[in-house]
């Protein structure tokens, strides 16, 4: 059964990443993409090309943001100056929603230009509930909050990761962008299931999915966006939509970027998902059986 | 019993230290500046993370630690492509390492990281192949920073070729040109844009000989251009930037250089820069680095 979203966001559909390689193709072909999310300090700071860039593609699709520099989760003061920035580009490209992630990016006035780890614990989910209620007050507009990839766990981590975003979302009253690839990824490298993740994800808060590939090292899995999505994450991102009923979803790819035909048929492979997501009494395509996620 | 949790603040910064400590994270654990920062009567760094099925505590930190530099060269060897060119990967790198380590990134932008890299390598490296050609890889640096600077630089509408053949033939000393923000005039010592342009082109340049040289980076439209300039050209634009009136600026340009030359010998130099000074102005202005000419 369908689960509204809580803020209203409407499912725009299948898009993409917005990334400096194709460019010149969706300006000059404008394919049907249903929307683009915009790297948002990309578009920051800058009065060159790439906000003449933003500007034409806003013009044509509705636009996301995500950022990667909010730092959320530091214990530095907020950088006001950012936020003011960020609000301004949102009035811009009309923004549909705009988001970051569950982390911190630096400390001390540095800037590691990482998503670094926080412990889950009362402490730190205390510290975040209130950051996020100030930045969406300065914003004025929810924060859609995406869980991290992430590589090492905390001693005084009290709360699986799934229930401390939970929980952050529901009590500072904000979104989620479920990345399912970083599902896959944090299970993989805690030893955790993505059925007891999704268990833990309050679904009325997701406002957008993400899907990705990655790079399976062995030993762990590295967030790299530089492949196509594997099976498992399909299974993920499949259950999700039939858990919402049907979010927007963006592919990333970041690195050995492929042509945009490639990027988009691999887009494409979310339709039938989605569809499925959607139409009432439809099953989900018949996937591979499921295979034991392991650290 | 549970040892009491470390503080937001301190954890953060033993974190943040570790990852971006240039040894790694197996040599960060045992560092003493690293291991003073252990927060929450820590003694070590398995005190504050856990392993997981495959991967020691240390080894999951340098998951992060190992990308924290190569994400941070990744993007000044985008910038300064000239520089690693002419100094190797090798000696690239341990630049970087160097830069990365005594600079750490203090701004969300990513644009402006590469901002002290000149300054650095004129006056602070103590890379040995740096040390060997520093003249020159500062000024190709200068560059390389020049066309990033130019790239992001606010946009100004240029003025057209007819505001410029308006301007009657008795007001032109009187004329100030006033050039856009994306522009850039340097004296180089070495000729460092002819080098750079044969990186670009995959010639495999060598490090030339010193050449006093003198350089333009602009914009036109979006893109950021290198245009080689005359001595004289160099001294003109320059003085003209300093918002000087163009009768000035030829008198500056006479000037400089000029000490112990005969009134004579002045006066035969302000004629041929004069008999130049149509040709310049159409192409400059055509090249769109005016952006406004009062007279």
């Amino acid at each position: 059964m369908a689960i509204r979203n809580r803020f209203g966001f409407p499912d725009l559909g299948l898009g993409l990443g917005l990334r400096s390689v194709h460019y010149s193709t969706i300006l000059e072909q404008h394919p049907p993409v249903d929307f683009f999310e915009i790297l948002t300090e990309n578009y920051l700071d800058t009065e060159g090309r790439p906000v003449w860039i933003v500007d034409q593609v806003a013009a044509h699709y509705p636009v996301v943001m995500h950022g990667v520099s909010l730092n959320l989760g530091t214990a530095d003061p907020l950088d006001r100056a950012y936020l003011a920035k960020v609000k301004a580009l949102a009035e811009r490209v009309k923004a549909r929603w705009l988001g970051d992630h569950v982390c911190f990016t630096g400390v001390a006035g540095k800037n590691s230009h990482d998503l670094l780890p926080v412990p889950y614990d009362e402490t730190t989910l205390k510290h975040l509930v209130r950051r996020t209620k100030q930045v969406q007050e300065i914003l004025e507009r929810p924060l859609v909050l995406e869980n991290p990839s992430t590589y090492v766990t905390f001693k005084q981590s009290t709360m699986h990761e799934a229930e401390f975003i939970g929980r952050l979302a529901n009590e500072a009253d904000c979104g989620l962008l479920l990345d399912v690839n970083n599902i896959y990824v944090s299970c993989r490298n805690h030893g955790w299931e993505p059925d007891e993740y999704l268990a833990h994800v309050p679904f009325d808060r997701v406002t957008q999915i993400h899907i990705a590939g990655h790079t399976d090292k062995g030993t762990h899995c590295v967030d790299t966006h530089s492949k196509p999505v594997i099976e498992r994450v399909w299974e993920i991102y499949a259950e999700a939509e039939r858990r919402t009923g049907g979010r927007s979803t963006i592919l990333e790819w970041d690195d050995d970027i492929p042509s945009f035909e490639v990027t988009f048929a691999e887009l494409q492979k979310a339709a039938p998902f989605k569809n499925a997501g959607k139409a009432p009494g439809r099953r989900a395509p018949k996937r591979p059986a499921r295979t034991k996620v392991v650290a | 019993m549970r040892a009491a949790p470390a503080s937001v603040d301190a954890l953060q910064r033993w974190f943040q230290a570790a990852v971006m400590h240039p040894g790694g994270a197996e040599v960060a654990a045992e560092a003493r500046a690293i291991r003073r920062l252990l927060p929450a009567r820590a003694q070590r760094l398995e005190d504050l993370l856990l392993p997981s099925a495959r991967m020691n505590a240390r080894e999951r930190l340098d998951v992060y630690a190992s990308s924290y530099f190569l994400r941070l060269r990744d993007v000044l060897k985008l910038d300064f492509a000239g520089v690693a060119h002419a100094l190797g990967d090798d000696a690239f790198d341990d630049l970087m390492r160097e830069y990365v380590t005594r600079r750490p990134s203090t701004s969300f932008n990513l644009n402006d990281y590469g901002a002290d890299v000149p300054g650095f390598i004129a006056r602070k490296s103590r890379v040995r192949a740096v040390d060997q050609r520093r003249a020159f890889l500062a000024e190709l640096a200068t560059l390389e920073r020049a066309v990033e600077e130019v790239f992001h630089a606010p946009q100004a509408a240029p003025v057209a070729l007819e505001r410029l053949q308006s301007i009657p033939p008795d007001r032109w000393t009187d004329a100030v040109f006033s050039t856009i923000p994306a522009l850039r005039v340097f004296q180089f010592s070495f000729p460092v844009n002819g080098y750079l342009q044969a990186v670009i082109d995959k010639q495999a340049p060598s490090v030339p000989p010193r050449m006093a040289t003198w350089t333009a980076v602009y914009r036109k439209g979006w893109k950021p251009w290198r245009a080689r300039l005359s001595r004289e050209q160099y001294l003109l634009l320059l003085a003209l930037m300093r918002g000087r009136p163009l009768g000035a600026a030829i008198a500056a340009v006479v000037r400089t250089g000029s000490r112990g030359d005969s009134k004579a010998a002045r006066e035969r130099k302000a004629e041929a820069i004069f008999g130049q000074l149509g040709a310049w102005f159409q192409e400059w202005t055509a090249e769109g680095i005016f952006r406004e000419i009062r007279v």
